[in-house]
């Protein structure tokens, strides 16, 4: 009776997996790409705010590495303390939040395509694991209720 | 009302476990949720679960103590990034680790790569107010990524002096 019950339920879990895997899927990983955006400005912001001087450092040693690369050092000609002189201070990281936008948008459509296909997968794999691991609870409900 | 931040304590030692959650309970910030091993935080960490399983888990911060039976702290933060890792969107859970280490042990930990995966070290006895302090500063004002990297620094400086 058990066996056939799971045979007749299983097209149900599939349907059901199809039916709420899909959008939650596009949801949740669309979601998902939102939190990451969220979290990796906020930890730049938050680096330029109370981190200061942190910041400074990783901001002119990017700088410097921008100007020498592909240059030999010797001809290079400049040094950390030249760059320090020109950026006083390091300027609101605006540029770094328009390219994590745009990496966020860019990936967005293919985080959504990808959540297709593994929301379902989520959803029948849950489904059956729990049919599994619980069938002598739902058998002695069942007895209790008749 | 939005719901407390959660902050998972895993201990092995149940009276210590007690007093570091009296601790943060006592804040009203934070909801503490016990485990006793590695494989028992594995549990909770999977009740908390988010939409899915595609989005960052609803712990807002793990209170890891290193020596455990079962799972110790090291397998364990190793395989919560191994599983973090396969999700690239998902954010990593803010780890503190617990040690009652000395200074030989603290070296072993400084050499260890697996510190790297964590925002910060408590040494035992610790203040509670170091506790909190740390606490706030990874989940009120989430700075656990930066935590993490100011750890490395500060260890690997560490040891070069002690190298010297």
């Amino acid at each position: 009776m058990a066996g056939l019950i799971k045979i007749a339920t299983f097209p149900i879990l599939l349907l059901w997996s199809v039916a709420y895997g899909v959008p939650g899927g596009i949801f949740f990983k669309s979601w998902a790409v939102y939190e990451r955006w969220l979290g990796q400005n906020r930890r730049q912001i938050i680096q330029w705010k109370r981190y200061p001087l942190r910041s400074y450092r990783k901001f002119t040693s990017a700088v410097l590495t921008h100007r020498m690369r592909s240059r030999p050092v010797e001809l290079a000609g400049f040094t950390d303390s030249q760059v320090q002189a020109e950026f006083k201070r390091e300027p609101f990281p605006f540029l770094i939040l328009f390219s994590n936008t745009l990496v966020a948008l860019v990936i967005l459509p293919f985080a959504a395509l990808s959540g297709i296909v593994l929301g379902p997968v989520h959803v029948f794999r849950n489904g059956w694991e729990n049919w599994h691991r619980n069938p002598p609870l739902r058998a002695g409900r069942l007895t209790v209720k008749r | 009302m939005a719901a407390k931040p959660v902050v998972l304590v895993v201990e092995d030692d149940r009276v210590q476990s007690d007093l570091v959650m009296e601790i943060i309970h006592e804040t009203g910030l934070y909801e503490a949720v016990a485990a006793y091993d590695g494989e028992h935080a594995f549990e909770v960490l999977k009740s908390y679960q988010r939409g899915f399983n595609f989005l960052s888990n609803g712990v807002s911060c793990i209170l890891l103590d290193w020596q455990m039976p079962k799972m110790n702290g090291q397998a364990f933060i190793k395989k919560l990034r191994t599983e973090e890792g396969r999700n690239p969107f998902k954010r990593h859970i803010p780890v503190v680790i617990f040690s009652a280490y000395s200074d030989r042990e603290r070296i072993q930990l400084a050499q260890d790569p697996t510190l790297g995966l964590a925002s910060g070290y408590i040494v035992k006895p610790f203040e509670e107010e170091e506790l909190l302090t740390l606490l706030k500063r990874i989940v009120i004002h989430k700075e656990g990524e930066i935590l993490r990297e100011i750890l490395i620094e500060r260890e690997s400086r560490w040891m070069r002096e002690l190298r010297k």
